[in-house]
């Protein structure tokens, strides 16, 4: 039994139920309408306050005597009108006055379904069928000896043979004097390729980690490059992106919960549709 | 006495002002670099000390929810604005496909603040909005679409211009309103949505579009911070009683926000050229106040940028200001003020233009102890598109109905008694290039604080600059330049070290790289500007890298580089120019007593303008009067000289 009751305590359904109910409640609450007989409409100092403060907020300053006159004038009018179209049922069928209630009915159950908190599992789950959305590119970090335009070949097999069997040489003799970045920390490949021209980043992914390869050409001329360190497309743990995962599923559950929402709503309705050619209808999703 | 007290000061608001450049940043210091870096060829990779590549982005594009990209059709959001500028290929408002060469490493989607979301509300009908019978008719006829639909806009048009809109209405999109900020939080919250520190930066901001009669002192304002900090405010706009035209309440406000959030932000002027010589007074602002100790120092705190070329004009230099530079006149609007309800005269020019501000900062700082220009450049492309496209062979135009057509360019772009700029005089520039240390709004942002960062008329070259006393060719040729140079000096932005006792004159390595996909560089140029013993200013422009084997002239000029450009194909080829240039070069003309600027100035070789490839692909003529091959440019932050520093 209090097993029962904890499950249901902990009941995400149960949570935003109860908050929007609370926040229904409140609108009761506030909204004194009500309870007054249809002919009388009584300003009350609240609404007075509220109709200055509105004023203040457009304006910056307060409103004058007679500005506040006209401020409560104005409302009265309003008021008026409001009960006088309810009465002639001009609310019905207005599509500004129908789209504003669907908003309304919307804004009462969205604000509580962002409350959601998920249970144990739930954002791992989510995060392992989302993975595309959340992974970090790969990444490399290299050191480049550029060779000029057109070098001469025997003279690439040798520079990157001397490379090779010391690993501190003395590089000043083998490369020709440029701009480029002669090392790169690791970089991702929009970045890489945004310096030495397209295509560059592809073909360090095919060397080996650690030892001089090359050539390889990039939009200034031919290189040697020496991958220093690399990072292959990784899938973050969630405590690193856990604020980023909560956001997304927090948004989909609750887009979920409105459905759901809609569908118990819906239930309540026999619902005939009547087309002139007696095609079947579809329910939409 | 009252001088140095006032430079004191100068420098005290000035330390304030730069807060971050120390300290987060990891600003290149001898101990750090020598630390990090023992001579040998290999070095440690994962603490990165200084910037490795420029980070490259726009710092000024707006969407539909701009009200003036709204009337000329623009469709597409903040979200797509973003889209676009990492790589994805999005449709634009006319429905034509289009994608970047590369992505953009950041962007600023900078919305105008006035009236921001009205257009976009009025379009799809919020209730909110229908209530005002204004909203109502224009909102029938917008959504009959056709004829109907521009003859609302055009009403429209007409009625704000007028001041005949409804007050009421207006202040729904004013601060002080729940929709007002509701739009702001969704500005917010889409560049949130976009921020991916590491890999693409979405920069929060706006623009204060400050208009005194016709004349341009916009402003766009970029902050440090995350929505936390943004949230607590929303935009400054220029319509009373909430907003203000003049700089000074910006500054107020910009004092406000730091103090309230504990952020950081700052301030970005542009279109000078459309000013009417208010952008820089010398003596008194646009209203007659005399420029005071809090004008420019304000001025000097929070607007440490300034963006130097756009659509709407290159705005480094003018030929009537620099006689002797033969490429001062580039893609130069200068008929009159932004909406041309001004003609422009000659006495204007000075306020007007980069160079020249850069040498009034030297003569104000000499009169009040603060340089209130010692700002840093930049391009942008103030797209009003949401497509940040500076490209020469892949511009969208200003704003919707420039975007590409066979009739675009003989499209008036402004038009009146006072004159008319056409469509083809639109500028396919700029971008901003930032050398900071990862690509986080943080490290944006504060190597925009300390200036390094450099502009472009849109190709991607690498531009370094360093000043100091003792750098030598060996430095220049060394493994790594970048080292040595932070080292031994400044980069650009920065002000020279203090002139050691036998340092005859400062000395600058500078080097650059072409775009990796673009065209060739000309030549390196070093713009200097100083201040004499008699308080004039003066200028120079000196040749310092050149490719092929060109000769320097008697009076210093050099040969044109030629010209590869097919105008029949809009073509050219890379047989010209070089793929790389650098040097190091010493002031010849140095003089220890006056204060001084230098910057570097970069050429491409010449390729087709944008009108060009117009031209080619739509099978028209290229219109006369439009050249028809460009030199692109970069533009350094300047690095500044003081002898009483």
């Amino acid at each position: 039994m209090k097993h029962v009751v904890m499950r249901l305590l902990r009941e995400p359904l149960l949570h935003f139920f109860a908050v929007a109910g609370l926040i229904f409640l409140f609108f009761v609450a506030v909204d004194d309408t009500g309870e007054l007989p249809a002919d009388v409409i009584i300003i009350s100092p609240e609404r007075i306050d509220q109709l200055a403060a509105q004023y203040s907020a457009i304006w910056n300053k307060s409103p004058t005597p007679d500005e506040l006159n006209a401020l409560i004038n104005e409302d009265i009018r309003e008021e008026v009108y409001y009960r006088e179209a309810l009465a002639l049922d001009l609310d019905k069928n207005d599509a500004i006055v129908r789209r504003r209630l669907r908003q309304k009915m919307e804004f009462l159950f969205d604000s509580g379904a962002v409350l959601q908190e998920p249970a144990a599992g739930e954002l791992e789950a989510y995060l392992a069928s989302n993975e595309n959305k959340y992974q970090h590119a790969s990444r490399l970090a290299f050191e480049q000896i550029y060779l000029g335009t057109s070098p001469d070949s025997d003279n690439v097999t040798q520079s990157l043979r001397s490379l090779r069997s010391s690993p501190v040489t003395d590089l000043s003799g083998l490369r020709e004097r440029s701009y480029l970045p002669a090392q790169l920390g690791l970089s991702s490949l929009a970045a890489v390729n945004s310096t030495f021209g397209q295509g560059f980043y592809e073909r360090l992914e095919e060397f080996s980690p650690e030892t001089w390869e090359g050539p390889v050409d990039s939009a200034y001329g031919v290189h040697l490059v020496r991958i220093v360190s690399s990072e292959p497309v990784r899938m973050p743990n969630l405590d690193e992106i856990r604020e980023d995962v909560l956001r997304d599923w927090q948004t989909e559950k609750a887009k979920v919960l409105r459905e759901q929402d809609y569908a118990a709503r819906r239930e309540h309705f026999t619902i005939e549709i009547r087309r002139r050619d007696n095609t079947e209808i579809t329910e939409s999703q | 006495m009252i001088k140095s007290s006032l430079t004191a000061l100068g420098t005290t608001v000035l330390m304030m002002a730069f807060p971050a450049a120390g300290q987060d940043t990891g600003n290149a210091t001898t101990e750090t670099l020598s630390g990090a870096y023992t001579g040998k060829a290999y070095s440690p990779y994962a603490k990165r000390s200084f910037p490795e590549r420029p980070l490259w982005g726009d710092s000024h594009v707006h969407t539909d929810l701009s009200m003036d990209a709204g009337l000329f059709g623009t469709r597409l959001s903040p979200r797509e604005a973003y889209r676009f500028a990492r790589g994805e290929e999005v449709v634009s408002s006319t429905g034509q496909a289009v994608r970047l060469s590369r992505p953009l490493d950041w962007l600023v989607v900078a919305d105008h603040s006035d009236g921001m979301g009205l257009f976009n509300d009025l379009a799809a009908g919020k209730p909110e909005l229908l209530a005002y019978e204004q909203a109502a008719g224009w909102n029938k006829g917008l959504a009959a679409g056709g004829q109907s639909a521009v003859a609302a806009a055009l009403d429209l048009i007409g009625t704000f211009s007028q001041g005949n809109i409804d007050p009421e209405m207006m202040a729904l999109y004013a601060p002080g309103s729940k929709l007002y900020k509701n739009i702001w939080e969704e500005v917010v919250s889409d560049a949130e949505d976009f921020n991916d520190p590491g890999t693409f930066t979405a920069l929060i901001g706006f623009e204060w579009t400050s208009l005194i009669k016709g004349n341009n002192m916009h402003r766009v304002v970029i902050m440090r911070d995350g929505p936390v900090r943004a949230r607590q405010v929303v935009p400054y706009t220029t319509q009373a009683p909430m907003g203000s035209p003049d700089p000074r309440d910006l500054w107020k406000y910009l004092t406000n926000y730091e103090e309230k959030t504990d952020g950081e932000v700052l301030a970005i002027a542009h279109n000078g050229n459309l000013s009417n010589g208010i952008m820089f007074p010398l003596e008194a602002q646009w209203n007659g106040t005399a420029l005071d100790e809090t004008y420019v120092t304000q001025r000097d705190k929070w607007e440490p940028l300034y963006e130097a070329t756009q659509i709407k004009g290159d705005g480094e230099a003018h030929p009537f200001l620099s006689p002797d530079d033969e490429f001062a006149d580039y893609e130069t609007w200068d008929i009159g003020n932004l909406d041309v309800s001004e003609a422009k005269t000659d006495a204007m020019l000075a306020g007007e233009y980069a160079r020249e501000a850069l040498k009034r900062g030297l003569v104000i700082e000499s009169r009040l102890g603060t340089n209130p220009y010692k700002f840093g450049l930049i391009g942008a492309t103030d797209s009003h598109t949401s497509l940040a496209t500076a490209e020469e062979d892949n511009f969208f135009g200003k704003h919707s109905g420039a975007e590409p057509s066979a009739e675009r360019m003989m499209h008036p772009f402004m038009q009146n008694e006072n004159g008319t700029i056409m469509g083809w005089q639109q500028v396919a520039s700029g971008l901003a290039a930032i050398w900071a240390i990862e690509n986080t709004r943080e490290a944006i942002f504060d190597a925009m604080q300390r200036k390094e960062v450099y502009g472009t008329t849109g190709p991607r070259m690498s531009l370094r600059m360093f000043g100091g006393w003792e750098y030598t060719e060996q430095d220049l040729n060394s493994r790594m330049p970048a080292v040595v140079g932070y080292e031994k000096g400044t980069p650009m932005g920065g002000s020279l070290r203090v002139k050691p006792e036998n340092a005859k004159a400062p000395s600058f390595m500078v080097y650059a790289l072409r775009d990796p996909i673009g065209a060739n560089l000309d030549r390196i140029q070093i713009v200097k500007g100083w201040l004499e013993v008699d308080g004039e200013t003066r200028e120079q422009v000196y040749n310092i890298a050149w490719s092929g084997e060109r000769k320097l002239r008697r009076d210093g000029k050099l040969p044109a580089v030629g010209n590869t450009v097919d105008v029949a194909n809009a073509n050219w080829t890379n047989t010209i120019g070089a793929a790389d240039l650098g040097a190091v070069w010493t002031d010849p003309d140095f003089d220890p007593g006056q204060k001084a600027f230098y910057y570097a100035r970069v050429l491409e070789i010449p390729t087709p303008r944008w009108s060009t490839y117009d031209a080619f692909r739509f099978g028209v003529d290229v219109p006369k009067g439009a050249p028809t091959s460009t030199q692109e440019r970069a533009y350094s932050s300047p690095i500044w000289y003081d002898p009483a520093p």
